[in-house]
């Protein structure tokens, strides 16, 4: 029996390369290779489908032409679109923030005596309210020439238009004040007044002639309150409002059920 | 000097294998010229390798006639395409071992061994230290230690026995694996560590 301890480690790789010896016979690959000539000749001989050949038409060198092609299909549509957008009227701004920067300065600039209970106008400004809605729908167009103008509005904007429009007839000056003049869009009166119509009606009012106009609407007609509403609340309705302290603390005031509704 | 040999150059680091891939290259572009039958001489160079790539990863005998015939047919086919980018042998182990692959996951189910006879030739002297050892006769256990290797390299994964295969059976190197199996260097180094891990738990009784 031969000695175990002289003889070499056994290892994986020994193990392994005991595959290499698992070789077919030489006579193996006579028959391989006559079998091999049959189906190449085959393959020769064989039509192949003409997606098979599209590898070989992409590798030959046709990258060149294609490329180029595209490059100049690329620079045509470029030129042609940005010829197009050239020719338009540069887009300006209609209701920049430049603009109403430019407005807040000029009232707060307005002299203190303007603190009585006229109307204090702001100074002249670019009649620029009305044109947001007339212009916008053009000039959508001119930005998206590949769409179609939309002429549909959407429930919502349906609903809030008729809600202004409603608003504008029952209580005109009410809306004005509320929106300060500068919410005219839906509304179809301040488009057909004149551009220093539209001024005044975008202009800003004072704490003091805020006051006097509420005054005004309750001591008129504008606010009804209920019949059976006691005349004490009215009173004191009015005394309340007239107060200089509680007039200068609202920022808008509404009618809403009947009601008055001041927002702080 | 053309772009493809620099490249190929820059793959190929060891003489030898630059001086074959050199030389098979003249070959393919003889057969791009039009000389078909020059595709013999890479069919008889490379036929034996392709076959033991092959038939390791399916240790079935007749699959591996088949796919290693499909294997040349296909490298035949797309000589064209074939531009030097890489040494020859690896495109075609490449082309060999895809193929291989592509049947392997096919006919997962369908797998049993029809092995080869081992050739008697040096390196399995310690067959028969094992043989004795054992107190087995000497072809038995030599079937047996093949049966069980064979089963061990089918239990590992599709990517790990092709990585175990190119690298301890046909001596392919790292870089050469990463090249035919289309992953990093550090994918085969992981690959080849874990298959001998494994294969070591396996074959544990044959190892000493």
């Amino acid at each position: 029996m031969p000695n175990l301890d002289h003889r070499s480690k056994v290892t994986i790789e020994d193990l392994l390369h005991l595959k290499r010896a698992e070789r077919p016979p030489a006579e193996f690959w006579n028959r391989f290779e006559s079998e091999l000539r049959q189906k190449q000749l085959a393959a020769l001989l064989q039509r192949r489908p003409w997606w098979q050949g599209l590898p070989n038409l992409l590798t030959r060198r046709v990258y060149l032409p294609i490329g180029a092609t595209a490059m100049v299909a690329f620079t045509l549509v470029s030129v042609k679109y940005y010829s197009a957008t050239q020719q338009a009227p540069a887009f300006e701004p209609i209701v920049s923030h430049a603009a109403h920067l430019q407005t807040a300065a000029r009232v707060q600039a307005a002299p203190a005596a303007a603190r009585s209970d006229e109307v204090v106008h702001a100074p002249t400004v670019e009649p620029t309210v009305a044109t947001l809605s007339d212009r916008l729908p053009d000039r959508a167009s001119e930005l998206t020439p590949w769409s179609a103008p939309r002429t549909e509005q959407t429930p919502s904007a349906k609903s809030i238009a008729a809600s202004i429009a409603q608003l504008e007839v029952s209580e005109p000056d009410l809306a004005n004040v509320a929106y300060g003049g500068t919410f005219a869009v839906a509304g179809s009166r301040f488009r057909h007044q004149d551009p220093a119509a539209m001024v005044e009606t975008a202009s800003v009012t004072t704490s003091a002639s805020r006051r006097s106009r509420m005054l005004a609407q309750l001591d008129d007609r504008r606010f009804a309150p209920e019949p059976q509403a006691p005349e004490l609340v009215r009173e004191r309705l009015v005394r309340r409002l007239a107060e200089t302290d509680f007039n200068d603390s609202y920022s808008r005031v509404g009618l809403e059920r009947g009601g008055v509704s001041l927002k702080f | 000097m053309n772009l493809s040999r620099v490249f190929t150059r820059t793959i190929v680091t060891s003489p030898e294998r630059q001086q074959e891939a050199d030389t098979d290259f003249a070959i393919v572009k003889r057969v791009q010229g039009g000389d078909v039958a020059a595709f013999d001489q890479l069919i008889r160079k490379y036929r034996e390798r392709v076959f033991g790539v092959v038939y390791n990863l399916t240790a079935n005998r007749e699959d591996t006639a088949d796919l290693t015939q499909d294997a040349f047919i296909k490298a035949f086919q797309a000589i064209n395409r074939f531009h030097g980018q890489s040494s020859f042998f690896t495109w075609l182990y490449k082309i060999a071992v895809n193929t291989t692959l592509s049947h392997l996951r096919k006919n997962r189910l369908r797998s049993f061994f029809s092995l080869e006879q081992i050739q008697e030739d040096s390196g399995t002297q310690f067959v028969d230290e094992l043989a004795d050892k054992n107190g087995i006769n000497r072809d038995v256990y030599l079937r047996e230690l093949q049966e069980k290797l064979n089963e061990a390299m089918q239990k590992l994964s599709i990517k790990h026995r092709t990585v175990i295969t190119l690298f301890e059976i046909d001596g392919l190197s790292h870089a050469e694996i990463a090249q035919v199996m289309d992953c990093s260097e550090g994918t085969v180094r992981s690959r080849v560590h874990y298959a001998k891990q494994f294969l070591q738990g396996e074959l544990a009784k044959y190892l000493r």
